[in-house]
């Protein structure tokens, strides 16, 4: 009798407080689907353009675009096409330091425009890289970043896997300086960012930060030691092999790079029911997306695989863990 | 302003010696004879003059006539007439104790409401507390502002809300008065049930346009709500049990018709039914780990919410009453989870939060003279939302017991201290006078955090981590001094005007903000029936609700105007015809055009979770208009009563300042935009013992940004770009064409109920069941929409999922009166 009670409670509960969802259908033929192009000229690398329309948000491809035209000009010289792969066009121009560059594409009596260079390369230098425990099992990354006078310096830095090429996070920063109270995170736009793809995967945002973003306002007649603790071990139910291959990804960036990240941070940030949509709006006249130069460093990091075993003892063995924290602290 | 109010004394003074012939005047209480209620809006007319007045909000009227015969006509609806015949040759009190008549239908109503025929009040509408009990509604809870929804020109958010959206205006530009007082969080339940317990109202009066001086601080709407003084002759009252929650009133004199008290209780007990539930199901959610509900007498979670209306009256004598008004009212949201984890660790993890209104006020109501009365009121309103979260954590190491503990708080809130004086002068019958002055201090706590931690971190070995910290804990206050004056004037036997002006400054972060707003409102009868109306009203409004969604969160901020953001202002002009067929219906069509500025709107991307520091940076300014025509037609009387509306409206913002550029400075569409709303409430009497009532409201669908399209990310590897995990999916950025640029579903619902009536053979007891059905035809209507991955739309594992919230919900609640 109590269970038929507790059974015609919770029948009657759900009832009451019973929501519906519903799939909706939308004539996704009278949406307007804008130019998009999006291209990064990274030093050393070949240039290439990636130019399509926008998608509906229920599609899982953007469809190359036919009849397009695309014109670059480097240095006010005429570059011409080399291959086409999808949405992709490639040039025949490898991006150099100083370059700058203007391009022009078409479609469908649509055009779009945009200029960008791009930027010196400074050279890292004392980069280091340990194992480090406390609380969460971190990578403790190390280097000196120095002011180049009369130089208006933007830099993007991440950590990659070597092997994958992913992303680690970044659970946090330190700039080291002689005057205590100044934070460099609070400064115009310079912060800490997360990544738009991990945002995309966590709909509250992530809880962990993936890149810095810093403009001269903190970088201008200061020098620093960076310091970086990159997050290892995340999952608690499963214990991963460590990693030991790590690089440290330095890009010194264009101003409209530099905003273009800002402005994709914002909306990945945005993406929850407690805030306004946000647009992300790039540099590039009659078309979405990003047309901006950058001078990438990978400098690859090389940790001490003395330090701790290969593989951490399992979580199931709570004695053996804090032993090897213990040891790892010494 | 002192020489304003002077000037005003001075010309009322001087108005009857206008007159040659000598004048007396007559004055009184009307009150119900059952009871000893005071009326409000109740009509004295003299049949031989055709003079008349209203009685006030203490159900006092004044009325100067000149020395002869008079045949006085008292009518309230829902009363008989009372008449008295007298020889008017000195100044004379005369109360009246109308009895509550059991055939409307043979009573002629010529009652004078706000914004009926013969008022010269336009935009304004009174609603009575059995009008507001004969709409069928959610889970049977009879709702004030669910009703006034129902309303021409007066918008729901969303669906089961009661928030109101007036004229164009958003939800912080309400003006919620409780017997003079503000309300400022008028919503239990994130919104489906408001804070108005309808048993202890007595009068309901909502203000859309036209305002009247003596309203002011909010630009769409002034909902003024009286509450019950309570039975001077006996002790009655009612309990009530509904579905998900009970009530019980009480009312009756402490001194035999000189003091009274009524208070009203309510409380939810879904709480209650949900232990044992909770009990059995939270176990199943642990996910692996062992979770059980704490044994130490706390629930393991629940909500709740309960109300209290107290009032108690003390009728001195016939010159001097005094009101003590009581109200508070507290949501409790709350849950409390016992952990085990594999790492010989147990967790107790708490959450709690509780938001809510408390009120409390004096007012000495004292009749100067027979033509002048005076309000004075002390009085206190604050809102608070707390929030409080702690971990403990005991941990069993090498055979130590370590205790962490981790405690956050959120508080934030608003209070307000008032003095106000009011006068209401009536040197003749032509003239019903008010002025008057406040002055009111707020305290905004936007927001205050605080942490306390105590760590032990067995990891390293034993090291410990502490602190505690406050932030965001700056307190701000806010002076408002306000003076205002307005007439109400019959311009002969076919016009009447009300005029006034209402004086403010608000005085803020060493910021004075002056303004003088004029009001004015007026109405030319064409025949006996028909008059045509209109009004304008100059409104600002010194304070903003920081919203974080389009429902009503208790998370929402109260914040003043600063130094950089400047008080929102509106300019509303009204127009209409209004047509009363006594006996049958009434009849009104209404046009309104409304200009607004200094509106905030938040920027792209900005998120008021938690950011109430700098709030100012995350807010721009604009402009807005709104325009639209609302119709109604009304029956009160007769066995079939209710009414029919429809509105026709748009509302516009357009932020396009230098540097607070949204919609790249282009017009949007407002969020509570809507084109087309129709209502329509029936009621209808079926024998003494039992009425029915339906209600279908039919809606056009709301503006809400959504993104339909995407683009990719820009990368600078040209594979992530055929990497559909990446480039498809998760690296893509949304494309929103405009803000607002989606509509959403129309909106349309029929609800239906019965109450059944039943005298007991016990002298005063009756009992009333309440049976409804909401949504009848279970009309999936949208509450909010948005991508889901959880389910399959054609070939794709995303989709747009409409969200519907409540189904056809049957509901019942019963009703002792005794």
């Amino acid at each position: 009798m109590k269970y038929l009670r507790v059974l015609a409670l919770i029948a009657l509960t759900a009832t009451l407080f019973a929501s519906c969802e519903e799939v909706m259908e939308i004539d996704e033929s009278k949406i307007e689907s804008p130019l998009v192009l999006n291209a990064m000229p990274s030093n050393g690398q070949q240039m290439f353009v990636n130019f399509t329309r926008t998608r509906f948000f229920l599609a899982d491809t953007y469809k190359p675009l036919s009849n397009a035209t695309i014109s670059l000009l480097v240095n006010n010289t005429p570059v011409a096409v080399d291959s086409v792969s999808g949405c992709n066009y490639f040039f025949g121009y490898t991006a150099a330091p100083g370059d700058s560059l203007r391009i022009t594409a078409s479609h469908n009596g649509q055009t779009a425009t945009a200029s960008t260079y791009v930027p010196y390369m400074p050279t890292l230098n004392n980069v280091s890289a340990r194992l480090d425990s406390s609380l969460f099992h971190m990578v403790m990354i190390k280097f000196q970043l120095a002011d180049i006078a009369d130089l208006h310096e933007m830099y993007h830095i991440n950590v990659v896997e070597r092997d994958s090429g992913l992303r680690r996070n970044i659970m946090t920063g330190g700039f080291d300086t002689i005057d205590t109270t100044f934070n460099p995170y609070f400064i115009c736009n310079d912060r800490l960012i997360t990544d738009p793809s991990v945002a995309a995967f966590q709909p509250f945002g992530g809880f962990f930060y993936q890149r810095i973003l810093c403009s001269d306002s903190l970088i201008d007649g200061r020098n620093y030691n960076v310091t970086l603790m990159v997050l290892k071990l995340v999952d608690t139910t499963e214990v991963k092999p460590f990693s030991h291959s790590y690089s440290l990804n330095f890009e010194s960036v264009t101003p409209e790079r530099f905003d273009y990240l800002c402005q994709v941070a914002n909306a990945s940030n945005s993406n929850t029911m407690f805030a306004e949509p946000s647009q992300v709006k790039g540099n590039i006249n009659g078309a979405l997306g990003v047309f901006a130069g950058t001078a990438k460093q990978l400098i690859p990091l090389n940790l001490d695989s003395t330090i701790a075993p290969s593989t951490p003892p399992m979580i199931s063995d709570p004695q053996a863990v804090l032993d090897a924290y213990r040891r790892l602290c010494k | 302003m002192k020489h304003i109010i002077k000037l005003l004394t001075l010309l009322a003074t001087l108005l009857p010696a206008l007159g040659m012939a000598q004048t007396f005047t007559i004055s009184g209480t009307i009150t119900d004879r059952s009871s000893g209620e005071t009326l409000i809006g109740a009509t004295v007319l003299d049949t031989r003059s055709g003079k008349g007045t209203v009685t006030n909000v203490n159900g006092r009227y004044s009325l100067t006539l000149k020395a002869d015969s008079v045949n006085l006509r008292i009518t309230y609806i829902g009363y008989e007439v009372a008449l008295n015949n007298l020889k008017l040759d000195r100044n004379t009190t005369l109360n009246f104790d109308l009895k509550p008549s059991v055939q409307l239908d043979e009573v002629v109503i010529t009652a004078e409401k706000p914004g009926d025929t013969r008022s010269s009040q336009m935009s304004a509408m009174q609603v009575t507390v059995e009008q507001i009990k004969a709409v069928p509604v959610l889970f049977g809870e009879a709702d004030l502002i669910k009703a006034l929804q129902l309303m021409p020109g007066v918008q729901s958010g969303s669906e089961g809300n009661s928030g109101m959206y007036v004229r164009g205006g958003g939800p912080d530009e309400n003006l919620f008065l409780l017997d003079g007082i503000p309300l400022y969080n008028v919503n239990h339940l994130g919104g489906f049930f408001s804070a108005f317990n309808t048993d202890a109202v007595k009068n309901v009066t909502l203000y859309k346009g036209s305002f009247p001086a003596r309203f002011g601080g909010r630009l769409s709407s002034v909902l003024d709500v009286t509450t019950n003084n309570g039975n001077d002759k006996e002790l009655h009252g009612n309990a009530s049990i509904g579905l998900i929650s009970a009530k019980i009133n009480l009312e009756g004199p402490i001194i035999k018709e000189r003091t009274t008290f009524n208070v009203s209780a309510r409380r939810t007990y879904a709480d209650l039914i949900l232990i044992p539930i909770f009990t059995k199901m939270i176990p199943s959610m642990s996910n692996g780990l062992s979770t059980s509900l704490t044994n130490d007498g706390d629930l393991g979670a629940g909500y709740y919410f309960y109300d209290l209306n107290a009032k108690v009256t003390h009728k001195f004598n016939d010159r001097n009453r005094l009101y003590a008004t009581f109200y508070t009212g507290l949501d409790d949201a709350y849950g409390t989870v016992q952990m085990v984890s594999s790492l010989m660790e147990d967790q107790n993890l708490g959450f709690h939060n509780q938001w809510g209104n408390l009120v409390g006020a004096l007012r000495w109501n004292y009749v100067i003279t027979p033509k002048l009365f005076f309000d004075l009121t002390a009085a206190y309103t604050q809102y608070n939302n707390v929030i409080t979260g702690n971990i403990k954590k005991v941990a069993q190491i090498d055979g130590d017991e370590d205790i962490s503990t981790m405690k956050g708080d959120y508080n934030s809130g608003i209070k307000d201290i008032t003095l106000r004086a009011d006068f209401n002068y009536n040197p003749q019958p032509e003239h019903d006078v008010r002025f008057g002055t406040y002055l009111t201090r707020h305290f905004f706590t936007p927001e205050v955090m605080s942490a306390t931690v105590d760590y032990i971190d067995q990891v390293q070995m034993g090291s410990k981590f502490k602190m505690d910290t406050t932030i965001n804990s700056s307190l701000v206050p806010a002076t408002e001094m306000v003076a205002y004056a307005e007439d109400d004037w019959e311009l002969g036997e076919r016009v009447k005007l009300n005029f006034g002006l209402h004086a403010s400054g608000f005085y803020v972060d060493d910021t004075l903000y002056p303004s003088l707003q004029p009001r004015v409102s007026g109405r030319v009868m064409l025949t006996d029936d028909i008059s045509v109306k209109a009004g304008y009203a100059y409104m600002k409004q010194y304070m903003h609700l920081l919203s974080t969604t389009s429902i009503s969160m208790p998370t929402d901020l109260w914040v003043p105007v600063t130094r950089n953001i400047k008080p929102m202002e509106s300019h509303q002009i009204a127009a209409g015809i209004s047509y009363s067929r006594s006996g049958i219906a009434d009849f009104s069509i209404e046009g309104y055009y409304k200009r607004m500025s200094n509106l905030i709107e938040y920027k792209d991307g900005a998120s008021f979770f938690g950011t109430s520091d700098g709030w100012e940076n995350l807010v721009v300014t604009g402009d807005g208009w709104a325009y639209g025509i609302e119709f109604l037609a009304q029956r009160n009387i007769g066995n079939l009563t209710g009414w029919i509306g429809y509105t026709y409206s748009r509302t516009t913002h357009l932020f396009d300042r230098p540097g607070q550029e949204l919609n790249e400075g282009r017009p949007f569409p407002a969020k509570y935009d809507r084109h087309h709303d129709i209502s329509i409430v029936l009621s209808y009497k079926i024998t003494s013992n039992i009425d029915v009532s339906a209600t279908w409201v039919y809606s056009s669908g709301n503006a809400a940004t959504l993104a339909l399209q995407k683009y990719p990310v820009a990368f600078d590897d040209p594979e992530y770009y055929n990497n559909p995990d990446l480039a498809g999916r998760h690296g893509s950025l949304s494309y929103i064409s405009s803000r607002n640029n989606f509509r959403m579903p129309d909106y349309h619902r029929l609800d239906i109920g019965a109450n059944f009536h039943r005298q007991f053979k016990r002298k005063n007891m009756h009992r009333t069941i309440n049976v409804s059905i909401y949504n009848v035809y279970n009309r999936q209507n949208p509450y909010m929409i948005y991508p889901s991955r959880r389910y399959q739309y054609r070939d794709y594992n995303t989709a747009l999922v409409k969200l519907s919230l409540f189904p056809i919900l049957p509901s019942a609640a019963y009703t002792l009166y005794f």
